[in-house]
């Protein structure tokens, strides 16, 4: 884990903290949907699965 | 859960029960409503009086309730522009209806308009007050003697000297060393050293609502908007600085992690943890719990934060990871595993929720 900075905010685009604190975690907890991996390529969904297992 | 009544909207029609069973509700639930409601009999003693009014009028609720509220405690409210219609108000039969008007309640720290709403309760002879602030101004010069709401510390002269102290804002506030928290916790694995993270959290839970009340009315104060319309940057800021102010320890938070819906706090300093000393366990779980009540708050959904690294357990400093409530089982597993590094945390997360 990387050490944290002296800043109390960190790890957000100039322009995220400038959004409205209410539309940014709005976003962050709709955007938080559970992905149905039935739905995609067999291909796609192993690799979202095991992509930090990646042989590569 | 509400947002803070935009200034030419209704507080009572944003209520998330009906106004007229406002006199049914709890402390608990007018306290977390980010506007002004006062209780008034029919003469126009207070009879209630909620944390946001408090907060707002810089008074201690327990000095003013019981005293009149046009002769005490706002008396610039004293003539026919308010407490004329409030009596007109109370005279007429027991519709259920809504007073409406516009006033400007002037205090010696500053001029505050507010949009008023009088509702009659049911049983008839207690009338509630939604205070809804609009705009905030310097104080007004030339008024006259007795006009301007009184300061808390003329309400109640002295109060030094009975041993009480108060925060810049008058709130009440206590100092305590640190050995009192210490305390607290060798109370609780004594006594209930299971029930121990399940009862802070859901004390951190509602100290947390107290706390984005705060935050709602240090924004409106100072900026006229709501914490949630405040930039993230700036809000992520007010919090810190009161948690600091406090002595909580030193809070930033990091973002790097949203793609994967998660982001972390970081407390340096905890005054949970250091009071804890050497722990097996994490112990920050009033902070986790009032985390994640306040990130709820501002993003109207439910959130929860959990403690991944503890001051007390050794590690560096605390680290909460906040996700989404649709994510709390698979953060909990992960902690309950032994994971202790954010990203490792994270990752996990990811995995159990596709395979959720």
């Amino acid at each position: 884990m990387a050490e944290p900075s002296n800043d109390v905010v960190t790890g957000l685009s100039p322009a995220d903290a400038e959004r409205s604190a209410g539309e940014f975690l709005e976003t962050f907890v709709d955007g938080a949907g559970v992905a149905d991996l039935t739905a995609l390529p067999a291909r796609e969904a192993f690799d979202l699965l095991f992509e930090e297992d990646s042989l590569s | 859960m509400i947002d803070l009544v935009p200034p030419s909207a209704s507080a009572v029609t944003l209520l998330p029960f009906d106004p007229f069973t406002v006199d049914e509700r709890s402390e608990a639930e007018l306290d977390a409503l980010p506007f002004g409601i006062i209780c008034l009999d029919q003469e126009g003693t207070i009879l209630r009086y909620n944390l946001a009014e408090a907060r707002l009028a810089r008074l201690d609720r327990n000095q003013v309730v019981g005293k009149n509220f046009f002769t005490r405690v706002a008396p610039c409210t004293a003539g026919p522009g308010f407490e004329g219609r409030f009596r007109e108000f109370v005279r007429a039969s027991g519709r259920q209806e809504v007073l409406r008007f516009d006033y400007l309640f002037d205090f010696k720290f500053g001029a505050q308009e507010v949009g008023i709403e009088i509702v009659r309760a049911t049983s008839g002879d207690r009338f509630y007050l939604f205070v809804n602030r609009r705009k905030f101004f310097e104080a007004r010069r030339d008024l006259p003697e007795g006009f301007a709401a009184p300061l808390q510390r003329e309400l109640a002269p002295n109060e030094q000297a009975e041993g009480v102290r108060r925060d810049d804002v008058d709130g009440r506030v206590l100092e305590v060393p640190w050995s009192f928290l210490s305390a607290l916790r060798t109370t609780c694995d004594q006594v209930a050293p299971e029930g121990w993270p399940l009862f802070c959290t859901a004390w951190g839970t509602q100290w947390g609502r107290s706390v984005a009340v705060d935050l709602e009315t240090e924004a409106l104060e100072a900026v006229e908007l709501s914490i949630r319309e405040v930039p993230l940057r700036s809000a992520m800021e007010m919090l810190s600085r009161r948690m600091a102010q406090q002595g909580w320890g030193a809070l930033r938070v990091d973002f790097s992690y949203t793609a994967q819906s998660a982001f972390v706090a970081h407390l340096d300093r905890s005054a949970i943890a250091e009071a804890a000393a050497r722990s097996t366990t994490t112990r920050c779980h009033l902070v986790s719990g009032m985390l994640g009540a306040v990130f709820t708050h501002i993003a109207n959904r439910r959130v929860v934060a959990r403690e991944v690294t503890c001051k007390a357990r050794g590690d560096a400093r605390c680290t909460f990871v906040v996700v989404p409530d649709s994510r709390r089982g698979a953060l909990e597993s992960a902690i309950q595993a032994g994971l202790t590094d954010v990203g490792t945390v994270v990752r996990s997360l990811k995995r159990e929720s596709f395979r959720g």
